[in-house]
């Protein structure tokens, strides 16, 4: 999941969460995907950011949401200090083991979406490739 | 002895009243009113809705994901009704101190926002009524740091340079070059501002949950709230490494490592909405 200003917003992308106007109306349901007329409407409400699935823009900081695999490896530096302490090293290891299922389930997820769009495009390509024998 | 002195002086500097951030004169009309136990919400809301600007920004807030209402909340009247006095009342706090705190501190604003929702999340799991005093408490705990930043600049630059080059936490440093930590600073706040009670403990014993007498449980959610945040690296406390997790507040909650996991996993999903809370 990422949240990503409008203007990065591409025809294929999926909306990981509902759009909402200022008021609280929903506009578009999570799950959606974007084609570039919807984009256009969202930029017409003055909604400027919206959450999509995966992390398809490169931004850095907060607004990319959490990497669990980044989490995992940060771990062994936020918790330098704390290295003879008995109770701290053991909520380390605790913590590494969750941030790293966390990250397995994140990168499956990243998978299958990707394997969703290459499947779109192949029934597209099919598409085309179809009406040309259909002819 | 000469460092002695230098400690002394400093607080004295810290402490002193006419160059604290100020608070809207609305605040102690309405702290006044609060008082009389015959007054009624609805004169409490005609009280802040005279300062248009202030309420506009309340409503924002309390809108946010942070304090996670499903509906919509509209008036000013209605988030009273909701979400109580003290709560607007820590809200229109952290309005008035929002700018300061952008430009004395980078990511403090963030790491504010996300311990208030974190305070809010456990909060609910330890099963908690009102949840969203905790989340007050949470957004103020480091308020302190912002009273050093802007009375105390060139102390302020060398706890972050000892922070950086002894390898201590912020609090740490603040201790070696203060003599006293931010804990102390927002005790003092919290009597200048008359805070209440609970969310007065949470921003002095945050760092020691297991020493306060009072309102311990605040104390604990907002302690496990900095330093499940911190676990994120969401803004930054001007820390590079996270807090000490004292197994006591653990206990005082009634929380194993499972439920730390299970409201780190509600975490990291609000995280993504609080982002780009601001005012």
């Amino acid at each position: 999941m990422q949240k990503i200003p409008i203007d990065l917003a591409r025809p294929g992308m999926k909306l990981a969460r509902p759009v909402e106007r200022e008021n609280g109306i929903t506009v578009m349901a999570a799950d959606m995907e974007l084609t570039q007329p919807l984009i256009d409407r969202i930029q017409s409400m003055n909604i400027d950011r919206i959450i999509v699935h995966g992390h398809p823009v490169d931004m850095g900081g907060a607004m990319g949401g959490t990497k669990f695999d980044e989490r995992l490896k940060r771990m062994p530096h936020l918790f330098r200090v704390y290295k003879k302490d008995k109770w701290m090293m053991m909520v380390q290891k605790r913590l590494e083991s969750y941030f790293r299922i966390k990250a397995a389930a994140q990168a499956a997820r990243a998978k299958a979406l990707l394997r969703e769009g290459q499947s779109d495009l192949e029934i597209e390509q099919a598409q085309v490739n179809g009406n040309g024998g259909e002819a | 002895m000469q460092d002695m002195d230098l400690k002394t002086s400093v607080k004295g500097q810290v402490l002193a009243i006419n160059d604290l951030p100020t608070l809207p004169g609305v605040l102690d009309e309405v702290t006044k009113l609060v008082e009389n136990p015959e007054t009624s919400t609805e004169e409490i809301a005609s009280v802040i809705v005279k300062d248009q600007v202030l309420s506009a920004k309340v409503l924002k807030m309390v809108n946010s994901p942070v304090y996670g209402f499903p509906g919509r909340i509209s008036s000013i009247q209605h988030g009273l009704v909701l979400l109580g006095f003290n709560v607007i009342r820590g809200i229109i706090i952290s309005t008035s101190v929002f700018d300061m705190m952008v430009q004395a501190m980078k990511g403090l604003w963030e790491h504010s926002l996300g311990c208030a929702t974190a305070s809010g999340i456990i909060a609910r799991h330890a099963g908690f009524d009102d949840p969203e005093e905790y989340a007050v408490a949470g957004l103020l705990h480091d308020l302190g740091k912002v009273v050093t930043a802007v009375q105390l600049p060139e102390l302020h630059q060398k706890i972050l340079d000892t922070v950086e080059k002894k390898n201590l936490s912020y609090y740490r440093a603040e201790k070696d070059i203060l003599g006293f930590g931010h804990d102390r600073i927002n005790a003092w706040l919290g009597r200048h501002w008359n805070l209440p009670g609970n969310i007065r403990a949470a921003m002095s014993r945050h760092h020691s949950p297991h020493m306060a007498d009072l309102y311990k449980s605040t104390c604990c959610v907002v302690h496990l709230g900095d330093f499940m945040v911190r676990l994120f690296e969401f803004g930054t406390s001007g820390d590079d490494q996270t807090s000490y997790l004292r197994p006591e507040a653990m206990k005082e909650l009634g929380f194993k490592m499972s439920d730390m996991e299970r409201c780190m996993d509600e975490l990291a999903d609000q995280l993504l909405d609080v982002s780009d809370v601001t005012f």
